[in-house]
């Protein structure tokens, strides 16, 4: 390399070192103007982690157990709860038309049928509707009743103007209520709920419902809270999509933070397809 | 064959070539910066706190450097920063890839739909060898 081509490649290097100081002074100075603009339409120069309010920490003190016990009867199942016989000095039947929804409630009659007892032992699908529960043998042998129906009652979704962010324990609570509980929505892709999603779940992609937001529509006043998720982790369309819907004023909007990975570990019900069953 | 490639025609279709795919692909990003910023976080390569200013900035720079090349004001230098972006993407799409990650690249903005894969690597690879051509010197 003679000296002519090092003059050569050293502009070169001046150059594009030049390049990019403009190109990266225009970018802010765009954002900047972006952000002076009324409204703003800027990002804001540092990226801050999103802190949503937590529905186990909104709940009120009627409806959480005494003395700080909210964490641990928030990871309760009141289907398992009651059968074990654990919860019920703090839970209360507070919705009796909701527990009748749940198997819980029928014990009686189920109880006395061995060939219902029988299937729920073994099918793994109807087992994991509801949480993992103690083999009950001295109530098939001596036909003693169960335990009363007990329910915890829903959690509380306070009207925020916010996402709200749920955890497992009470994203199955809602699922084992049934659909006149929560609405869930699967805010990822059309492949990836084709590929698998929570059991009933409405496919509604982040994408789509930006580009058309009448997609949104169908899930205002719908008098019941609406429970987003996506891949969990990083994953952000759920909160996008939340945040999309609390602008177009549907409100009680939750966020399953832990998402489809965490619904999947615990061994709920998964659905595959293009089409979500309805629940 | 070094002189095919410094062939001036050549290098220079390569260049304006180059340069107006990235001021497609910058404008596309530049209309639609909140989109650019969800595909920057989706790579999950950056810090987060990093990722505004990455999508704010990086597309200008696309763009500077691909009217250098398009008007032939910095050609050269404009190639040697649109194959460094490039390598620095392709080495993003294949970290994605090599992680199970499946996601709209955002390379062209979100209209095209392109998803990272084999089918994304291949293109920066056919746009990396129009930037090496574009980076020859004169003779």
């Amino acid at each position: 390399m003679d000296e002519r081509d090092r003059e050569g490649t050293a502009a070169t290097l001046r150059a594009a070192a030049l390049i990019v100081i403009v190109g990266i002074v225009l970018g802010l100075a765009f954002n900047a103007v972006g952000l002076a603009g009324r409204p703003p339409r800027g990002l804001p120069w540092i990226r801050q982690p999103e802190r949503m309010p937590s529905l186990e920490d909104l709940q009120p003190a009627s409806v959480l157990a005494p003395s700080g016990m909210s964490g641990w009867l928030a990871g309760l199942d009141p289907v398992g709860a009651a059968w074990a016989g654990t919860a019920p000095s703090r839970a209360t039947v507070a919705d009796t038309a909701r527990a009748a929804r749940k198997p819980a409630v029928k014990p009686a009659t189920k109880a006395a049928k061995p060939a219902v007892t029988k299937k729920t032992t073994k099918a793994p699908v109807s087992v994991a509707r509801i949480q993992p529960q103690p083999v009950r043998p001295a109530i098939q042998k001596t036909g003693t009743p169960p335990p009363p129906a007990v329910a915890i009652p829903l959690p509380v979704v306070p009207d925020l103007d916010q996402p709200i962010e749920v955890k497992l324990a009470n994203v199955k609570r809602f699922f084992d209520a049934g659909p006149t509980a929560a609405v869930i929505v699967d805010a990822r892709e059309s492949e990836e709920y084709a590929a698998a999603h929570i059991a009933g779940a409405i496919s509604l992609p982040y994408e789509a419902a930006i580009e058309k937001p009448e997609r949104l529509a169908p899930f205002k006043n719908l008098g019941r809270p609406i429970i987003v998720y996506c891949d969990g982790g990083d994953c952000e369309v759920s909160k996008d999509l939340a945040k999309s819907m609390l602008a177009e004023g549907i409100r009680k909007v939750l966020v399953f933070t832990d998402g489809l990975p965490a619904w999947k570990s615990a061994g709920y019900p998964v659905e595959t397809g293009a089409t979500g069953a309805q629940r | 064959m070094s002189r095919v490639l410094t062939w001036a025609p050549l290098r220079r279709g390569a260049q304006i070539l180059l340069g107006l795919l990235f001021v497609y692909a910058a404008l596309a990003k530049i209309s639609d910066v909140p989109a650019m910023a969800r595909e920057v976080h989706n790579f999950h390569l950056v810090p987060l706190w990093s990722e505004y200013l990455i999508a704010m900035t990086v597309p200008w720079v696309e763009l500077v450097a691909g009217l250098a090349m398009v008007l032939g004001i910095a050609p050269r230098a404009g190639a040697w920063v649109c194959g460094a972006l490039l390598i620095v993407f392709t080495v993003g799409v294949a970290a994605a890839m090599a992680r199970g990650l499946s996601f709209e690249c955002g390379c062209f903005g979100t209209a095209s739909g392109m998803r990272v894969g084999w089918g994304k690597l291949g293109e920066n690879a056919a746009m990396l060898v129009l930037a090496a051509l574009g980076a020859q010197r004169a003779r």
